[in-house]
């Protein structure tokens, strides 16, 4: 076995799954794309066999509706799988809050994808990579699971409950020399309305996968995208209560 | 589906607008898309490289197409590209480079997406070789007010597809491009650069240069007065099997701003001056991937807004509209902060295609005070002597100027009518140049 590492990326029909097994393929690994059936995966499996045709580039299914299944899944990925495995998982879905609100049962699908899903895909493939006593793993976190916000505190909920787990697992998994990094993004995206000001664009998928492989290298456990959220979001968190007390 | 509002500006930032943005990450999102379109339309925005309004649309909708980025497939023995239009120009020399493929053309900035680069019809330092990008395109598949998905060609629905080409977005939206790599003749090329000492050297070197290198441009001195209008640096390339030269001091190429001091007229003269007074001639082999997207590594912006006219005269008009232009410069001492010259070959493609036989010279100005009536000015000129404006970066064109310089404009208007009578596709660019067709219309 040799250093190269076959990427299991999770949710390959995100937009940021995606660069990230550009940008894994482009360091000269190997890529499996999970994802639903029926999502773009042949497309990604195409895309990224044009651009690196010397990585092997596989599609394997993911039923997140039926999380036992994961368990045949990771098997049928390790049967697949040459080098060692690292996991790159970006599973989520969004809605708005107000579409929360209307309808609860979006929450639970949040919970579903966002939480579930993850905890039992991971919890699957710890023994493997536990037996590999090497490999990374890289999960999509979120500035949102951090402090409620009245426009995503539904969404946020199902991320701050993903980092409290990560933090348990990352403890669990350093005793195998596994590395666990949550990578917290800043305003994805993905769901609801949003008015930018004219310097705050929307993230680029492919600096932020770019820095997940970095941070993984480095085998950092908590990381910010972009960085400087690091600072800025813990002044979010905390200036209401600072000028409030302040107020009095 | 999501929409956001957002500030957007074009890349020499003298204009900005609010609109609604959309990001489709597939093909089969756009049509749906389309159809949550309000009055005032849509415009599709790649990379933002234009300089002005082209892809700006005041209350109304955007499509930012930077996530279209998937590559379908790649023949390795036709060099035949299947892919998205958000892919950009540097993305496939990055990928394909390597493996001994180029791009027809060698734009100045690799940061242009694929379907950016084919809606402005980019020309670049082969010019006079390669008209455009778009002469190596196959076919590609282009989404239609109506949202129908309709290919285009030379063989098939020409007309779309001459319309389609350099139309700035004004007939659909590229969704999927088939585009042929050409072999790159040899991996490296030896590049060439001399001192120009004026206006007649200049015309004499390029005619001698047309016919024997793969690649050229040149950097015009603006700050020159009198007799040494014209003066510059003339840098040709070809293709060379020689090795790329070692050097030990060689300095890494790194992409920066420049300061804004730097960005003063006084100063920029001054920088000019040192630039043509302390170069001395080169010839240096360098890789081919090195050597392209020189004007990717120093960005100019400036918060006051950068201008870019880019005007193409033919063989015949071009020495003595450039001498009128240089002098202009010169008298109002107003100094381009870039100034290139480039050879290029008639567009005979795209119905909006600007390129002449000729020359083509590309000036940016920061703005100031009365430069806009400056530029009318060059307009005015560039009209005299038959000259085209590029639209792709046109701040201040107006709708007759357009009329008289290109001639296919009507056949480019009458396609519009026919295929999005509602006006769908619309732009403050679309807006400014097409207002009279609007006009009539009411």
């Amino acid at each position: 076995m040799n250093n190269k590492r076959t990427w299991l990326v999770l949710g390959a029909n995100n937009i940021l799954a995606r660069a990230f097994a550009r940008q894994a393929a482009s360091a000269g690994n190997d890529v499996i794309l999970l994802g639903k059936a029926g999502d773009d995966l042949e497309l990604l499996v195409n895309d990224i066999c044009a651009r690196y045709p010397d990585v092997d580039v596989l599609s394997v299914e993911l039923d997140t509706s039926n999380l036992d299944s994961f368990v045949k899944t990771v098997e049928e990925c390790e049967e697949k799988a040459k080098n060692i495995i690292s996991v790159f998982s970006a599973l989520e879905t969004a809605y708005a809050q107000k579409e929360c609100g209307k309808d609860l049962g979006k929450i639970k699908n949040m919970f579903q994808i966002n939480y579930f899903s993850q905890v039992y895909f991971l919890s699957a493939i710890a023994p493997v990579l536990q037996k590999q006593l090497c490999g990374e793993i890289i999960v999509l976190g979120s500035t949102a699971g951090e402090y409620g916000m009245p426009d995503n505190y539904a969404f946020g909920s199902t991320k701050a409950a993903l980092h409290i787990w990560l933090q348990g697992f990352q403890a669990q998994m350093a005793q195998y020399h596994v590395n666990v990094t949550t990578v917290k993004a800043d305003d994805w995206d993905t769901v609801g309305e949003r008015k930018y000001s004219f310097y705050q664009k929307p993230l680029d998928p492919e600096a932020c996968a770019r820095s997940c492989l970095h941070y993984a290298q480095k085998k950092v456990k908590v990381c910010y995208f972009p960085w400087y959220t690091a600072l800025t979001v813990p002044l979010r968190r905390y200036a209401p209560y600072l000028y409030r007390s302040l107020k009095k | 589906m999501h929409w956001y509002e957002m500030k957007l500006s074009g890349k020499g930032r003298t204009s900005s607008s609010v609109g609604r943005v959309c990001r489709p990450e597939r093909i089969a999102d756009v049509p749906k898309y389309l159809e949550q379109v309000g009055k005032n339309g849509i415009v599709v925005r790649g990379s933002a490289s234009s300089y002005a309004d082209q892809t700006l649309n005041t209350d109304g909708a955007v499509m930012m197409s930077g996530r279209l980025d998937c590559i379908r497939s790649f023949n390795e023995e036709t060099g035949e590209l299947i892919c998205e239009p958000g892919v950009t120009l540097e993305t496939i020399t990055r990928l394909y480079g390597a493996r001994g493929f180029m791009l027809a053309t060698a734009s100045g900035s690799g940061q242009h997406t694929l379907g950016g680069a084919l809606g402005a019809n980019i020309v670049g330092q082969n010019g006079h070789k390669k008209t455009s990008l778009a002469c190596s395109v196959n076919w590609m598949d282009v989404v239609l007010a109506d949202g129908q998905i309709v290919r285009a060609s030379l063989e098939e629905n020409e007309d779309l597809f001459r319309s389609v080409i350099g139309g700035q977005g004004m007939i659909g939206i590229i969704v999927l491009v088939s585009i042929n790599l050409l072999k790159k003749p040899a991996l490296n090329v030896v590049v060439e650069k001399r001192r120009i000492t004026n206006l007649n050297d200049l015309i004499e070197s390029l005619r001698t240069v047309r016919k024997s290198c793969d690649f050229c441009s040149v950097w015009v001195d603006t700050s020159a007065r009198s007799d040494a209008i014209g003066r510059g640096i003339l840098k040709t390339a070809s293709f060379t099997r020689d090795p790329v030269d070692v050097s030990l001091f060689s300095v890494p190429k790194r992409r920066f701003s420049l300061p804004q001091f730097v960005l003063h007229m006084a100063s920029w003269s001054f920088f000019q001056n040192l630039r043509y007074h302390f170069f001395s001639d080169t010839k240096t082999v360098t890789s081919y991937e090195e050597f392209l997207y020189p004007s990717d590594y120093v960005r100019v912006f400036s918060s006051k807004g950068v201008y870019q006219l880019q005007i193409s005269f033919s063989e015949a008009e071009g020495p003595q509209a450039l001498r009128r232009i240089l002098t202009e410069l010169s008298q109002s001492r107003i100094t381009a902060c870039r100034a290139v010259l480039v050879l290029t070959k008639k567009d005979r493609l795209s119905y909006l295609g600007f390129a002449l036989h000729g020359y083509t010279i590309s000036l940016d100005f920061i703005r100031r005070k009365g430069l806009e009536d400056f530029l009318k000015h060059l307009i005015t000129i560039a009209t005299e002597h038959n000259g085209r404006v590029s639209l792709q970066d046109d701040a201040l064109l107006e709708p007759r100027n357009l009329i008289m310089m290109y001639d296919c404009w009507d056949k480019f208007v009458k396609v519009r009518e026919t295929l999005d009578p509602q006006k769908k596709f619309d732009s403050d660019f679309a807006r400014r140049l097409f207002v009279r067709e609007k006009k009539n219309e009411q």
